[in-house]
This record gives structure tokens, C-alpha cells and sequence, in this order.
């Protein structure tokens, strides 16, 4: 499956917005530009397509419940608003020839909870295979998604999509939720949207295969390299050896053996470096064959060191692309982008900026062999402000 | 204590340099590795490429660089491997026997992108650095030197074939060590583990060279008997410190 198009309209800044995403796709900008409303549009698509849309099916996604007025756009210059929010998505399937598009137009919530089907579309090349309308009269519950109440076997195919992009959501880890001492209230599996159970998933990866040890399909040694300080990273329950016995903790912990120290000194996450505590996250996120296949991370490069923002991007793309996964991205950290292969056309960087209205845009930022051959790297592009996604600081 | 910088191909290097460094001036220093800026396509960060582009971009302000951030740098380390003047043509694209017509324009950092590689003038071995391993090394310390414009407080090591040479030399002890060709391919990484130490995948990875580094600075005099490029590596160090020291 690969996502061609998404569409978002009158959703929040993003009035009127489209972008082709690839597998990774990294979004840049300014605070407050739209790159966490660009993760949100896509969690409302996902349980629009998939569900029902009410505030546990976004906060399940781990999109911000707001007041419903202002989940549509509310700028100055728009004098006639638009009743509905607009999402759109196109993806083509290898098996098919044509590509699917589903479009939805949604009405927010007025006295209830619950977001209402304005219109569904579904097509193939540009056959309508399935949708309703506003006026139809045959349309079921106007407060469910049209996949959950057709059953129609010749939508089989293009039905294929629900079943990935139903597991999207949107991870923003928490170091104390990481540290094991604080449960994750996104209890999602195989791993919380704010990093729970991260040890339940590190243990389902870690794996001795012919005398070397795996994580994923990684050696070890791989994860080591950028957690240069551990020398060994186990699953094991707590123990007063190695975690205080007034710290709360989870079943599991993660037990960590500092290379520097002696082998009887192990810690668990709880005292471990909360850069290794990422690394291991986003790695279990874009390995876990349980995991989403579709998701979304925001700042992806908290609490990681610079190099290490760059060799992990470059180690998550790989994974991501390998599980044939796709990931939307938001970042702040130059070094991130300079670990970013843009000549791989699976992976794509967006800028976002505001125009004078204040509407959001996104610019995908494709790179001229003429320009690589200057030897500039992205990441002085981007803060000279060559690639836009900056505010006008000076 | 000295504060050293080190310019190097990749993070194996830099384990097996600093650890030596530290066995040569018999203290503990400070290590900074310092590394170029990739392009837009991720080039030239670490590699032959990397080191000789740093030199490049910092020639003019090398001084200012060491001596502008507290704590100064009391010297630098610039390390490239052999192997480059034995298998990378672009390398010898200036040397004086190649006859190319592109010579004066071309940038030998954008080699492939200006030539095609099957229709190079350049012939290996480069007729002007000829026995292997000392012209090698005579040829790339030109090559860096030149990129740099001016060497103080600059030592430039080239071990040949590279710096795993002196693994091999500090484990094994072979003749002729420095003219073995691709020592981790053809040595080191062969088998699924060297001197009991696993190499998973057949993988490169600075952790495994962290095992290496204390049997070759246990080793360092039999490396620098077997190793020209260690004994130069270890006279240069000392004439700077020497020197740093006055």
C-alpha cells in the first residue's frame, strides 16, 4: 500500500492544504506553523475512514480534543465559512491497478459528541465504487464511517487500507511514562502513545539468533553504537538489586549494564540515560510487527544528542521503509534532516509556513544534484532559511 | 593533558588514534572528533572525502579554530588511510604523470559526478608515487598538507593498508603487514570472530575496535617495528608535543 495524496480542508490553520507523502515524511517549520495539526488531520482521516469520530476515537489516536468550534478554520479573511471539515486521502494498492481515493466531509460536533458523515466518497480510478451522501436516503447511521457499515465484498480491496491506517496514531513519548514509573492512559499495544509498555516491546524484539543477539532485525551491537555508554540491554521484572524499592514500576523493566562500570552494576530505565529510552522507543515503534503501520511521531528528536538525532533518523528511515511502514514526522533539530536521504524517493521533507492570511502551506523541498554538488548540507539550508520552516527572526 | 583534535575517516579510526595518542604521550588527553559537514546527499561527512574536504574548509581559519573556543586545541590529528592512493583514482587527479584535459578544472571531491570512471586517464598505481606503501603515504600526507596550506601543530597519519594494519600487526605480527590489501575484509572480518572477539555481521563498528585498542597500545612497540606508519605516527607526535611544550 502507498498513501499518493492527502487532502485537508477547513481543518484548524489547514483551510485548504494537499501533500504527497512518501513512506517517511518530515515536516518543518516555525512553532505554531501546523506541523502537530498536519499529525491530527491525519489521525481525524484515519478514524473517520476506519471508525467513528468522537472524542475517544481521537483521543485514541492522540489527536488534542479542542472546543468544537474551533476544530474548523476561524481566519479573519474567510467571510462565508465552510460548513464541513474536508479530508481526502489517495493510496494505491499493488495489487490493483488504479488507485483509491476516499473523500469525507465531517460536521463538528454541536450538542453531543459525535462528529456526523456529511458526504463519503470512495473511488476507483474515477469510478465511484461506494460513498453516500447528505441526501441519500439509504445511508445508515450518519455518526458512523461508511467502511464499518458497508460490507459489500467488492470493496474488499479497497478496504484493505482500514485494516493499516486504523492503528494510526500520533507518539509523543514522556520520559517519566518511558521510565516505567508513570503509567501511559493511552494503554495502546504493542506500545502507548506516550512510550507505556516499552518494555513489554523490547522484549518481544530482543532475540539470540546462531550466538548473536538481535533487536529486530538489527544486531545489538547496532543499538549499542548509539547508546555508546550501555554495554548490555535486557527485559527483566524488578528487583530491589537494581531499582529502588520505593520507585513505583511496571511488570517489566528495562535493565541496562553500564560498560563502564562493573557488570554487577545494572539499573533499569528508571536511572538510564532518557536518550536511550527514545532511541529504543522509536526503534520498537518502527520495527514491532505488531506495531502501527501507519503513525506519527512528534519532535521526533527529543532529548537525543545531535549526531545522534542524525544517526538515528538515518537507522528509523531504514527500518521504517524495510516493514514497509509510512511515518509522519515533526522536528525542530537541524541534524535530523542532514540524516535524511532526499535522493531516496520514499523519503520526503515538507516545509510548513503561513501565507499572509495566516493559512498554513506545505512545500515538499526536493534537492538539485546541482545543489548537492555545492556541498551544502540540509541543515545549514534550512537555517539560512533556504527551505522556508523558520520564523522571521532575525 | 593536551586537548587534540582528530580528523579521521570513520569512528573506528578515531578509537584505535585516540587510544594510541594516549599510549604515546603516556597521559589521558581530550579528544574532540571533528568532522566535516555532509552535503545534501549525506556525502562526504566521514570518509577519504570527508577528511580532505574539513582540510579544505578550514584551511584559512585552522589557527582561529584551535585557539577561538576554550579549551584551545593544542594539536591536530588528520588521518587517512592508504588504501585511498591504492584503489580511489580520484585521488591521483592532480598528480603530475595524468594526462586528463579536465585536470585544472575539475574538483576531485565531485569525482564521479564530473567523469566517467571507465574512460579516467588516471592508471593505477599512480606512476609518480611508486614503491606502494611509501608513496602512498608520501602522496596522501601531500595531498592533505596541500588541502590545508600550512601544517603546525598538525600531525597527518597515513596507515597503510589502514589503521587495521595495525590490528593485524599488534595480533598477529605478519611480515609485510602494511602491504596487505583490505586487512579487515581479508583478515579481521573473515570468520565470525578475530582473537575471540565476535564481529557480528562482518560489521565495522567502533565498539569492536574498542577491544582491538588496548592490545595494540599493549603491542605498540611490535606495531611500530612491523608499522612505517606508526613509527612516523609516533615520532610526529612527539616533535609536537615537543614543540607544544616550549
Amino acid at each position: 500500500m502507498n498513501l499518493r495524496k492527502i487532502t485537508i480542508e477547513n481543518f484548524k490553520c489547514l483551510y485548504d492544504v494537499s501533500f504527497e507523502p512518501g513512506k517517511v515524511n518530515v515536516f518543518i517549520g516555525a512553532n505554531g506553523s501546523g506541523k502537530s495539526t498536519v499529525l491530527e488531520a491525519v489521525g481525524l482521516l484515519s478514524a473517520a475512514m476506519t471508525d467513528r469520530v468522537d472524542s475517544t476515537s481521537l483521543q485514541r489516536k492522540g489527536v488534542r480534543l479542542s472546543v468544537s468550534a474551533l476544530y474548523k478554520s476561524h481566519f479573519k479573511s474567510i467571510n462565508r465559512k465552510k460548513l464541513t471539515v474536508g479530508l481526502s486521502l489517495e493510496w494505491e494498492d499493488g495489487a490493483c491497478p488504479d488507485p483509491f481515493r476516499y473523500d469525507v466531509h465531517l460536521t463538528t460536533p454541536t450538542d453531543d459528541d459525535f462528529w456526523k458523515y456529511h458526504a463519503e466518497a470512495l473511488y476507483q480510478g474515477n469510478a465511484k465504487i461506494g460513498g453516500r451522501s447528505h441526501a441519500s436516503q439509504q445511508q445508515g447511521s450518519s455518526y458512523v464511517g461508511f467502511y464499518l457499515q458497508d460490507n459489500d465484498p467488492k470493496l474488499a480491496a479497497a478496504r484493505k487500507i482500514a485494516q493499516e491506517f486504523s492503528s494510526y496514531g500520533i507518539f509523543q513519548p514522556s520520559t517519566l511514562i518511558l521510565r516505567g514509573t508513570v503509567p501511559d492512559t493511552s494503554q495502546a499495544a504493542p506500545l502507548g502513545l506516550n512510550g507505556g509498555r516499552l518494555a513489554e516491546a523490547i522484549d518481544s524484539l530482543i532475540q539470540k539468533k546462531d550466538g548473536d543477539l538481535f533487536f529486530g532485525d538489527l544486531y545489538m551491537e547496532d543499538i549499542l553504537e548509539m547508546i555508546d555508554w550501555a554495554d548490555d540491554i535486557s527485559v527483566d521484572i524488578p528487583k530491589n538489586s537494581y531499582i529502588n524499592a520505593n520507585i513505583p514500576t511496571m511488570r517489566q523493566v528495562i535493565k541496562f549494564t553500564d560498560r563502564y562500570m562493573k557488570k554487577t552494576a545494572q539499573f533499569t530505565g528508571y536511572d538510564a540515560s532518557e536518550g536511550a529510552l527514545y532511541v529504543l522507543f522509536m526503534l520498537a515503534l518502527a520495527m514491532h510487527p505488531q506495531g502501527p503501520s501507519v503513525f506519527a511521531v512528534d519532535s521526533f528528536d527529543h532529548a537525543l544528542n545531535l549526531r545522534l538525532s542524525k544517526k538515528m533518523i538515518q537507522v528509523f528511515c531504514e527500518q521504517v521503509i524495510q516493514h514497509e511502514k509510512c511515518v509522519f514526522l515533526t522536528t525542530h533539530n537541524p541534524l535530523v534532516l542532514d540524516g535524511l536521504d532526499l535522493c531516496n524517493d520514499d523519503i520526503r521533507l515538507f516545509a510548513m509556513d503561513r501565507d499572509s492570511n495566516g493559512y498554513a502551506q506545505i512545500k515538499r523541498i526536493l534537492v538539485s544534484q546541482e545543489l548537492i554538488d555545492e556541498g551544502q548540507p540540509l541543515s545549514r539550508l534550512w537555517i539560512n532559511g533556504r527551505l522556508g520552516g523558520v520564523l522571521a527572526l532575525l | 593533558m593536551k586537548h587534540i583534535g582528530i580528523v579521521c575517516e570513520g569512528p573506528t579510526d578515531f578509537v584505535i588514534l585516540s587510544r594510541v595518542i594516549d599510549t604515546i604521550t603516556k597521559e589521558l588527553n581530550c579528544y574532540l572528533r571533528l568532522q566535516p559537514e555532509e552535503n545534501c546527499a549525506g556525502q562526504y561527512g566521514n570518509g577519504w572525502k570527508g577528511v580532505l574536504k574539513w582540510c579544505r574548509d578550514h584551511a584559512d581559519i585552522k589557527n582561529l579554530f584551535m585557539q577561538g573556543v576554550a579549551p584551545a586545541l593544542d594539536f591536530l590529528v588528520i588521518q587517512m588511510d592508504g588504501d585511498v592512493s591504492r584503489k580511489d583514482k580520484p585521488s591521483h587527479c592532480l598528480c603530475a604523470s595524468v594526462m586528463c584535459e579536465k585536470k585544472i578544472k575539475r574538483d576531485p571531491l565531485n569525482y564521479p559526478i564530473d567523469c566517467d570512471t571507465t574512460t579516467c586517464p588516471v592508471v593505477l598505481p599512480c606512476e609518480d608515487h611508486a614503491p606502494p606503501v611509501d608513496g602512498y603515504r608520501t602522496h596522501l600526507k601531500g595531498l592533505i598538507a596541500a588541502a590545508l596550506r600550512e601544517t603546525d601543530r598538525t600531525c597527518i597519519v597515513i596507515p597503510c593498508d589502514s589503521t587495521e594494519a595495525w590490528v593485524i600487526a599488534a595480533y598477529d605480527s605478519p611480515a609485510n603487514v602494511e602491504q596487505l590489501e583490505a586487512p579487515w575484509e581479508n583478515v579481521i572480518a573473515r570468520g565470525k570472530s578475530y582473537h575471540g572477539i565476535r564481529i557480528p555481521g562482518q560489521k565495522k563498528r567502533a565498539r569492536i575496535f574498542e577491544e582491538f585498542a588496548p592490545v595494540v597500545c599493549e603491542n605498540w612497540e611490535k606495531v611500530k617495528q612491523l608499522c612505517q606508519s606508526a613509527q612516523d605516527f609516533e615520532q610526529s607526535i612527539h616533535t609536537i608535543v615537543a614543540a607544544a611544550s616550549q
